[in-house]
């Protein structure tokens, strides 16, 4: 797969189910065990009124695709940084997605900048950011 | 001390227990079951005075109470030291083998960032450091990340390495213990994440983590915390940085 390097280009994204069994793997796979995704009485009580998917997990789906759509270059200086702006409920499936913003020049070193985003199923966007990539 | 055998039964890292002085006792609890207690006599306030170095706090005063995260190896050492008759001279010899191999766990725990005293949340200052967190993660560890981050039918490999961010998670994971939101049950929102990788990291490497309270501020009874975290291997090399904006609701 080509990298996308050219202003305008969409990132090669995809789809994914967050379920609770996802949620619940992922609190034992990092070690959050944080009520707010896994406790639905604890949940219930909170300003979400369920239990919500960590932040950290859609995160993971962004490097994810920036990982697939920057083989080489990503995990050499690559560098995300985003908001989480809605939470994702358990049984949403969300769109993992990415366009390329600019080119930019930061100490003589050209870096591809990327707006990301996760969408939920009512058009909301869970995240938003961007990720930058060295060309080289 | 039914409740203490049944409760280490099954191994764990973080056990909030409470070290207390009452009129007439030192009594050490998990939640609303006491563990074990010491009368105030001679021999009481030997193993009450034990029981604390080793838990690594002081005997809190009388009417007062003190909370710590212990281990349930810790927890066995504390209550095998509350059972013994210090009207016994052997049993000095026996409670300082036991109390140092409590001080030892304490240390390692600390080196792993799994045990110390749970902060109240207005002891949050900036500049604040946390850590060392030394992430040792396995090949096991590694795909069950990546399973449950990926796609279940072909899930993205990154090459036989750690997924960075399961770094960046192992410390979050670290800091929300140590910080009690888990335990104390803290209504709390992950704002905003940043992260930077320099290098990949293989399964079974060393990674040490820093991590700095940047800022800490209430916003209308909320506090808003940002955690910048430096990774760094084994030889001092920075692997990557991360900054974590947490909002807690207490």
């Amino acid at each position: 797969m080509k990298s996308p390097t050219q202003i305008g280009e969409e990132l090669v994204g995809f789809r994914r189910v967050v379920t609770q069994d996802r949620v619940t793997a992922y609190a034992h796979a990092s070690g959050d065990h944080n009520p707010i995704h896994l406790d639905e009485e604890f949940a219930s009580n909170t300003r979400f009124g369920q239990r919500i998917a960590h932040g950290m997990l859609n995160l993971a789906f962004v490097w994810e695709m920036m990982s697939l759509n920057y083989p080489s270059t990503w995990h050499k200086g690559g560098t995300v940084k985003t908001r989480f702006t809605s939470p994702v409920v358990p049984g949403e499936e969300v769109i993992v997605a990415g366009k390329v913003k600019r080119i930019r020049t930061i100490g003589g070193e050209d870096f591809i900048e990327c707006d990301v985003a996760i969408t939920q199923p009512n058009g909301e966007k869970a995240l938003t950011g961007s990720a930058t990539i060295p060309m080289k | 001390m039914e409740a203490a055998y049944k409760l280490l039964e099954t191994p764990r890292s973080h056990l909030r227990v409470r070290l207390e002085q009452t009129d007439y006792a030192v009594l050490l609890s998990y939640r609303d079951d006491v563990l074990t207690g010491v009368t105030l006599n001679r021999s009481g306030i030997n193993a009450a005075s034990a029981m604390a170095v080793a838990l690594g706090v002081d005997v809190p005063a009388a009417g007062d109470a003190v909370e710590v995260l212990a281990s349930t190896g810790l927890l066995y050492r504390v209550l095998a030291i509350s059972d013994l008759d210090f009207e016994n001279p052997a049993s000095f010899d026996l409670a300082n083998h036991l109390v140092n191999e409590a001080i030892d766990m304490q240390r390692s725990a600390r080196r792993s960032g799994s045990t110390s005293k749970i902060m109240d949340l207005s002891e949050l200052e900036s500049g604040q450091g946390f850590g060392p967190y030394v992430i040792d993660l396995s090949q096991a560890d590694a795909d069950a990340y990546i399973n449950a981050t990926g796609d279940g039918s072909a899930p993205h490999d990154f090459g036989g390495h750690l997924h960075p961010l399961h770094l960046d998670a192992f410390v979050l994971s670290r800091l929300i213990e140590e910080i009690g939101i888990v335990e104390n049950r803290i209504e709390t929102l992950h704002a905003g994440q940043q992260m930077t990788v320099h290098r990949q990291v293989r399964p079974g490497d060393t990674i040490i983590a820093n991590a700095t309270l940047k800022s800490c501020s209430n916003r209308r009874g909320s506090i808003w915390a940002i955690f910048d975290t430096v990774f760094t291997d084994e030889s001092a090399n920075r692997v990557a940085t991360s900054s974590s904006t947490i909002i807690m609701m207490p």
